[in-house]
């Protein structure tokens, strides 16, 4: 019995992995995508595009991709690229056609019944704000508190010095701050 | 790093504020869904193949013009030329018999010139006398 037992998990156990495929990380990885795209781009429509064309390149260079790395930061590197490049041409899209068409009019405004409104119209006002940042401090200051990776990690995402993230989150967190504080 | 602590924003609230919310949930993404369109949208290997075929001829069409172009360039400019200079002599043919009767005039000039001398003298005395004889 004994060795029957271990004859049935032997070859498991020195079995290899069976090796991420591409539909295991999108199931795995796709709730922080779009929430890393939405709160870098305030609007969900947009963030839904921006993570849709970020899993398309993902499933392009899946084979390029080296697996022996977390697939998490590599999808969120492209998803972070999309939405960077996704925001720019909507904000060359808005100067060319409409005046006043920013983040306060496209972000999600769907009722909570269940929760204080106060507290809810807070978080609103902070993501709004979050969302009106540069994008040079609006990029870290997403991955830093809402993907929670560490100021390294972001440093290596997104190509820029430790030193200069560290600068960003804190400089991102003093005009969140600021904006805050503003009159409306 | 210039910022107070207190000038920053805090960061407990900044993750609640980020945190997503029910209804902000994230639609459903199909990985079958996003490896078809990628195959779709990928480039075909017979449009590849077409589009080297066509540039190819583009090429060899582009070469064949430009090669006829300059084999025939020598003969269209030789007889534009040609044409130039057969202008150029009628031209210096006339110019020549210009000069010629310029240098070597069949009366001679200085007689020319005596004659019209002349002429002028006895008019103005002419117009002497003419007042002469009407004071």
């Amino acid at each position: 019995m004994a060795l029957q037992t271990f004859a049935a998990v032997m070859p498991r156990a020195f079995a290899r992995p069976r090796p991420l495929t591409f539909a295991d990380a999108v199931r795995e990885h796709q709730d922080e995508l779009f929430g890393v795209a939405l709160r870098i781009l305030g609007d969900r429509d947009a963030a839904q595009d921006a993570t849709s064309r970020a899993l398309l390149k993902a499933f392009r260079a899946w084979d390029r991709y080296d697996q022996s790395r977390p697939v998490r930061h590599w999808l969120l590197r492209i998803v972070a690229n999309e939405a960077i490049s996704l925001g720019r041409e909507r904000t060359r899209d808005r100067q060319r056609s409409a005046p006043a068409d920013d983040a306060v009019d496209t972000a999600d405004r769907a009722p909570l019944p269940d929760e204080s409104a106060v507290a809810r119209e807070e978080r609103e006002r902070v993501r709004l704000a979050v969302a009106g940042l540069p994008e040079l401090y609006r990029v870290p200051v997403v991955l830093r508190y809402f993907s929670e990776l560490s100021v390294e990690e972001i440093a290596s995402l997104t190509g820029r010095p430790s030193s200069t993230v560290g600068v960003q989150l804190l400089r991102g967190r003093a005009l969140l701050r600021a904006a805050l504080e503003a009159p409306r | 790093m210039t910022e107070r602590h207190d000038d920053l924003i805090d960061e407990g609230v900044l993750r609640r504020a980020l945190r997503l919310e029910q209804h902000e949930r994230a639609p459903h993404f199909d990985a079958q869904a996003i490896a078809a369109l990628a195959a779709r949208t990928r480039t075909a290997p017979p449009v590849l193949v077409v589009a080297l075929f066509a540039s190819t001829l583009t090429g060899a069409v582009a070469i064949a013009v430009w090669s006829a172009l300059l084999g025939a360039a020598p003969s269209f400019l030789d007889g534009v030329v040609a044409a130039a200079l057969d202008g150029v002599v009628v031209l210096a043919t006339l110019l020549i018999s210009v000069a010629e009767i310029a240098s070597q005039p069949a009366v001679p000039l200085s007689l020319i010139a005596a004659l019209g001398v002349a002429i002028l003298y006895e008019l103005r005395e002419r117009r002497e006398r003419a007042h002469a004889h009407a004071s």
